[in-house]
């Protein structure tokens, strides 16, 4: 068939089947999900990598004091959150594909790319730790996810980690200079601080709060603490409560 | 619409079609050639299955021509659509390899070869061998192939047809070299 046939042709049918140019809004509405898909990604990973930040790097010195570079680093092996690195590089790894799916996505080099989103989730993370959203994530996720309470029970081990100077768990009730602790495998603790306590700027001791302690068992359940700091969690149901608690009076 | 001096660039002509199917007539004159041979090259089509897949490539022209943003050539865009539609088809339809038909130029644009194919008997034995060694190579290589060789087409409107980064498309381009030259060593042809 010749050329101009052809075009009368493929008009014809054009027109026949009424066929309509798909409006320009359904192409950008195209674009755009997979631009915000991208930026939900980047966000659910700049959360975890914020989690893997705090376990990484937000550890008193004075903890070092304790355990020593060796033991700090064996402390951190045994309670990576192998859990959370797996979601991160997950979120990660679906940006990357996700940017190459926008409609200009091919034409960025794909280390360039790569690049942006470490970039964008480093960012992310940062502000993320800054505002203490991490740790409130950590906390929610051990309250809701029986799954992530085991694992923070891991990362804060409870009674057998005494012997080696920590104690970790809720705050049952706040005194003057004592805390009631509930360490994770049930055993309630008396935790007696001083002024010489390196206490976590960051640390709430109230009633509901997570919080792990360095320091030497004075007694039986007597735990003296030289170093405070927290979790991350909080007993939601414990909130309340602490108006009506002696210990803290 | 090609007549005067200055013909009318692709760009706005693709502006025309938004408004009346009628202008798409320029465009498939100006195209239908281009696009009929590159099909028949990389693919194992017909001429009548070939030129079904232009009339669907036409009219998916027509109705993404609001996707066509000029950011890149407005040829790139179309031997997209047309790759595309290929792809498709050769999926659906589960051609089987046959041999394609190159003339003597686009053999020697696509090896590069030394081959005196006009007159030697053995250069005309080489030809055939050469279709075989083409057509037998994966269309993902055959088509980067022919898109750089015989299309002229550069790096960036490469990446712009096959939606690819850069260096896939180089990669592309050295592996399927690469392929040819292999098949052609065991042929005992030089390329």
């Amino acid at each position: 068939m010749k050329k101009n046939d052809q075009a009368k042709k493929i008009i014809n049918k054009i027109s026949q089947e009424e066929i309509t140019p798909r409006p320009k809004w359904k192409f950008y509405a195209g674009n755009g999900f997979f631009w915000l898909l991208w930026a939900v990604l980047i966000f659910a990973g700049a959360v975890f990598g914020s989690l893997l930040f705090l376990n990484f790097f937000d550890f008193h010195p004075a903890l070092l004091n304790f355990i020593g570079a060796g033991g700090y680093l064996m402390f951190i092996l045994s309670n990576f959150p192998y859990f959370f690195l797996l979601f991160f590089l997950t979120f990660i790894v679906f940006g990357w594909m996700t940017i190459r799916k926008t409609k200009k996505g091919y034409r960025y080099n794909k280390f360039f790319v790569g690049a942006v989103i470490l970039i964008s989730v480093a960012l992310l993370a940062g502000l993320i730790h800054a505002f203490n959203f991490d740790r409130k994530f950590e906390g929610r996720l051990a309250h809701k996810i029986p799954l992530q309470k085991n694992f923070v029970e891991k990362k804060y081990p409870g009674n057998y980690s005494v012997e080696k100077g920590f104690l970790a768990g809720e705050i049952l009730l706040a005194g003057d200079k004592k805390l009631k602790l509930m360490s994770f495998n049930s055993r309630q603790w008396e935790v007696l601080y001083s002024e010489r306590t390196k206490i976590h700027p960051k640390v709430m001791l109230v009633e509901g709060e997570y919080i792990i302690t360095a320091g030497r068992k004075v007694d039986e359940n007597v735990f003296e603490a030289y170093l405070i700091r927290n979790t991350g969690g909080r007993a939601e149901a414990g909130k309340g409560r602490l108006k009506n608690s002696n210990w803290h009076r | 619409m090609e007549s005067g001096k200055n013909p009318m660039g692709d760009e706005e002509l693709a502006d025309l079609i938004k408004n009346s199917p009628e202008n798409l007539e320029g465009l498939i004159n100006r195209y239908w050639d281009r696009l009929f041979y590159f099909i028949k090259k990389v693919s194992y089509f017909g001429d009548e299955d070939a030129e079904d897949i232009l009339q669907n490539v036409f009219i998916k022209v027509y109705k993404n021509i609001n996707d066509f943003d000029s950011s890149m050539k407005f040829s790139s865009w179309i031997y997209r659509i047309t790759r595309n539609e290929v792809v498709d088809q050769i999926r659906k339809k589960q051609a089987r390899p046959q041999n394609i038909s190159y003339d003597a130029s686009e053999i020697l644009k696509l090896t590069g070869s030394e081959i005196n194919i006009e007159k030697d008997i053995q250069g005309k034995e080489a030809r055939a061998e050469i279709m075989k060694i083409i057509s037998g190579l994966p269309v993902k290589y055959r088509e980067a192939i022919i898109l750089k060789f015989l299309e002229e087409k550069s790096y960036d409107e490469m990446m712009d047809i096959l939606k690819k980064p850069k260096g896939t498309v180089a990669a592309l381009i050295n592996r399927g070299k690469k392929l040819m030259q292999k098949e052609a060593e065991k042929r005992n042809i030089t390329l």
